[in-house]
């Protein structure tokens, strides 16, 4: 009907949408959501959730992208109906979508809760703002709130001068008696306001949290985290028994890797063409991620490298170009010192061949990407491999960065990443240290040959981000397609990476230039 | 024969868990009036020879009183209560068995005051330390109970060198990692070493949040004691530590007192000194800079990763401490002040009070009134009114939650048929 009041655009995602819908449309708006939530991540990254300079960085970023400025109109902004309800739609229905790519792992659902929590929460402030500088008494968080059965006491005036010493030494931002008077005060359980309590920023008593107007929003987020977190829990436990299993779960698991910067595969001819054994040293030097060069310099110090420093380095020069011919090549003059021409050919030469997928049964291994080299293979006493964010103590990589030429400001941002957990920021940090780049530079590193090519991008004055982990899903390979997994049937684990996959998404991909 | 407190021996627990360990009381606090909340706990048991168990759980009080005398195990730990029964645990799918429930449970180790405690460091305790953990108790006491609601509290010495609290309330019970975290985080206000810097309350000074400020008059009532006790300020070093944590409009004029101080140090004992910094503070309006000291020295040091797990394992009461003999024994909070680690039992001493109690006492049912005649009653009785006050509880939830049930089966009954 046409009422006065304007719908509420904000969304809970409590009922899935129903209808059909185009696999190609599925598959775009699920890549659009993807992408917006990815910025959504690398502004919270790079800011303080919550400050002004985040609100209006996140709003320029996602106004920009498909789908982010739909998302970013606030309730009472006008539309026509029409263009409103596919608003609604593609935003709900994205959201559902994405739900199921990201339900299968903990890394998943835990990355997924977090940026549509974000996204959620700048939503609400965006309404609560257009609520304060509406003129009519329309409210579209308080329609949003009861239309959802979010209910918060308010606080009676008597009752808050009861309380008005502990709120006014509670509650931050507000200054005096006179000011508290004019603040709405709002009664939950503490379970409601985790993030107020975590932080102190209410009064607590008997269980309950005291919440200023302005907390609400910490309050809706709460829930919206805890509602997202059970469901995505119950998507998971549905998934074996989706029905469409043939089309949708390919497309879903494609999506999913999409993201954690797994489809990197070997290519002859890098992007900087075929990389030669005696170009390494140099390389090694300007373009190569620490991991690397540690192996590396390890290596030639040692003329010798371990098995997993072999594995990880040596699937790493694989993927920046290095042919199979100039890596035998590379290793046999790089432990010339220590291996004569036939030990290495009895004892190195097959692994290296067998990396390239010439021997045994002959697949085609991919480089580690950075979570692999993080999380398995963890290096011992002697080992060069691993993940130097992760691996080192804090001393050895402090020195390490001083070596590198990074300045103690920096190198200490560098550590407390490091500190914190945070390997692959704190190498994206050192990757824009030695690259001489201003902290606003994008780039995230998911992947050693990732950090390999942006540097070769920057260096060759190639501006282009070539092959960014951050494209849309493509085609990496296609290979002679068996048999499609069954529909219906449990989903194993295997069928995720399953090369059969790939023949599935070229189709879909080249069905949308089709006609 | 009785032990050194150096080893526990197998036949020296064996009659520890037959006639004194109060099974019928651990059975009736964890299931919470419901058998198959007590079936769905998860124990681990530690034996002799350092052998470890995992994923243990018992159907009834009387296969856990068996698995006590069998296996004689010399710590026992409690974790969660999950999904399914932890030893059917293969016969499900991974991702059905989770756990669920676990009571909120606060971890303090002596160990982690090291900075303040002056006295001792690491494994020894004496007297003198003990009122860190008095403080601790009184502080995180009244927060939990005042702040927020939580009712049924747990108390219970962990045999050496600090304490443990179950929070047993069942909305406890019933939380999140995620909101175990939020509650520790709360109750944080001075990092242990090695940990981050818990969170400021973005209260600007003067403010002070009314937590704070109730956990720093409870931390006034003792400073005094802890200053003479510990020596807080006796020398050089810890002098100008204290003077460190001054801003630096007070810190100028703090300087000429700490001259003349070091110039004569004995005629300015510790407590001297910390009188004349405190007032001075007050006097300039300064409030918050007292209270700040006074948490910075003495407030609880918490171990958050003990309380964010839902499925963390934490030792049971009751436990013999190996290496002190001593009995993890619950206290009263109302009355830590009287609490004294020295006078908690160990095993050896409860077992010799065992027998030479009376030959007509022994003829009684031994393990139900054994401990009576021991040293242990006092813990006992203490522990069993805390579980009757919980199933009482229990009780009236589940009457609450009957009666709401029989009004909805009215309403629906009355309704109209949709």
């Amino acid at each position: 009907g046409s009422s006065a009041e304007p719908q509420v655009r904000l969304q809970f995602y409590r009922d899935p949408p129903s209808g059909s819908e185009q696999l190609d449309t599925v598959q775009n708006l699920c890549l659009a959501r993807l992408r917006l939530l990815k910025a959504v991540e690398e502004v919270g990254q790079d800011m303080i959730k919550g400050s002004k300079e985040y609100m209006e960085r996140l709003k320029m970023k996602l106004g920009k992208l498909d789908l982010g400025a739909s998302l970013l109109t606030t309730s009472g902004v006008h539309v026509d109906g029409l263009r409103f309800r596919e608003e609604i739609r593609r935003d709900v229905l994205s959201h559902f979508l994405l739900r199921l790519a990201m339900c299968r792992t903990e890394d998943q659902r835990r990355w997924f809760i977090t940026q549509e929590t974000d996204l959620f929460r700048l939503r609400f402030q965006l309404e609560q703002n257009a609520d304060r500088s509406r003129s009519s008494r329309f409210s579209a968080v308080a329609a949003f709130l009861s239309a959802n059965g979010i209910h918060f006491d308010s606080l009676s005036d008597a009752e808050r001068s009861d309380l008005a010493p502990e709120l006014l030494a509670a509650t931050p931002g507000i200054g005096s008696d006179a000011e508290l008077a004019t603040v709405a005060f709002y009664r939950a359980h503490f379970t409601e306001a985790l993030d107020l309590v975590r932080s102190r920023r209410v009064y607590l008593r008997d269980g309950f949290a005291y919440v200023p107007e302005t907390g609400v929003v910490s309050m809706a987020t709460t829930r919206f985290r805890a509602h997202l977190s059970h469901q995505l829990a119950v998507a998971c436990r549905a998934l074996p028994y989706l029905g469409e299993d043939a089309r949708l779960v390919p497309l879903l698991g494609a999506i999913a890797k999409n993201l954690s910067g797994d489809e990197w595969t070997a290519k002859s001819g890098g992007p900087a063409g075929v990389v030669l054994s005696g170009q390494v040293d140099q390389l090694a030097k300007t373009s190569f991620p620490p991991c690397m060069q540690h192996l590396h310099s390890s290596l030639r110090r040692d003329h010798h490298l371990r098995h997993f420093g072999r594995l990880q380095y040596g699937l790493f020069l694989k993927g920046i170009g290095m042919p199979l011919e100039e890596a035998l090549k590379f290793w046999r003059g790089a432990f010339a010192g220590k291996v004569d021409g036939d030990k290495f050919a009895k004892e190195y030469a097959y692994g290296i061949r067998y990396n390239y997928g010439k021997e045994g049964k002959r697949a085609d291994f991919s480089p580690y990407s950075c979570v692999r080299i993080i999380t398995t293979n963890q290096p011992g006493q002697g080992d060069s491999h691993g993940c130097p964010f992760r691996h080192c103590g804090a001393d050895l990589l402090a020195q390490r960065l001083q070596a590198a030429g990074i300045s103690q400001d920096q190198a200490q941002g560098i550590l407390t990443r490091a500190k914190d957990s945070q390997y692959q920021l704190a190498c994206r940090d050192y990757f824009r240290a030695v690259h001489k780049l201003s902290s606003d530079h994008e780039v995230s590193i998911n992947h050693p040959n990732q950090y390999y090519e942006e540097s070769r991008a920057l260096l060759l004055g190639n501006g282009q981000q070539q092959q960014s982990a951050r494209a849309p899903v493509r085609v990496t390979k296609v290979k002679a397609a068996p048999a499609a997994t069954a529909a219906g049937s449990q989903a194993a684990e295997s069928d995720w990476l399953d090369e059969t996959i790939d023949q599935e998404m070229s189709q879909v991909d080249l069905s949308a230039y089709e006609a | 024969p009785l032990t050194m407190c150096a080893e526990l021996l197998p036949e020296e627990l064996a009659t520890y868990y037959k006639r004194l360990y109060p099974t019928h009381l651990m059975v009736q606090w964890l299931s919470y009036r419901s058998p198959a909340y007590f079936a769905n706990r998860e124990f681990s048991m530690t034996l002799h020879d350092d052998i470890y168990l995992r994923f243990l759980s018992y159907n009834y009080e009387s296969e856990f009183r068996g698995a006590l005398l069998d296996r004689r195990p010399e710590k026992i730990d409690i974790g969660a209560v999950y999904s399914c029964r932890p030893r059917d645990r293969a016969t499900v799918s991974g991702g059905a068995f989770q756990a669920k429930e676990k009571e909120l449970v606060i971890d303090i180790d002596l160990t982690d005051y090291d900075g303040v405690r002056l006295c001792c460091s690491d494994a020894r305790v004496c007297s003198k330390c003990w009122l860190f953990m008095r403080i601790a108790v009184q502080v995180l006491d009244r927060a939990l109970r005042c702040d927020f609601g939580f009712r049924h509290l747990l108390w219970v010495y962990s045999g050496r060198r600090g304490i443990h609290c179950w929070i047993c309330d069942r909305t406890a019970r019933q939380l999140s990692a995620n909101a175990r975290t939020a509650v520790i985080e709360y109750l944080s206000l001075v990092r242990r070493p090695g940990d981050k810097q818990p969170q400021q309350g973005q209260q600007q000074p003067p403010k002070c949040h009314p937590s704070v400020a109730a956990a720093a008059d409870a931390i006034r009532r003792q400073f005094d004691d802890l200053v003479r006790q510990q020596d807080l300020f006796g020398t050089k070093d810890r002098t100008r530590a204290l003077l460190a944590q001054l801003p630096e409009d007070l810190r100028s004029v703090a300087d000429t007192a700490v001259a003349s101080w070091l110039a004569d140090p004995d005629a300015y004992p510790s407590l001297k000194r910390w009188k004349t910094i405190s007032k001075f503070a007050v006097s300039r309006g300064r409030q918050d800079v007292e209270q700040q000291l006074l948490i910075q020295y003495a407030y609880p040091r918490l171990d958050v990763g003990v309380s964010t797990g839902v499925n963390h394992l934490l030792k049971a009461p009751f436990c013999v401490h190996p290496k002190t003999g001593r009995i993890c024994v619950p206290f009263d909070p109302a009355a830590v002040d009287s609490f004294e680690p020295d006078s908690v039992p160990t095993l050896a001493q409860l077992l010799a009070e065992l027998s030479s109690a009376s030959a007509q006492q022994q003829q009684q049912k031994p393990h139900l009134m054994a401990y009576k005649s021991t040293s242990l009653k006092a813990s006992i009785e203490l522990f069993a009114k805390f579980v009757d006050s919980l199933r009482a509880d229990e009780a009236q939830a589940a009457d609450g939650a009957a009666a709401a049930g029989a009004a909805l089966r009215d309403a629906s009954n009355g309704g109209e048929i949709l």
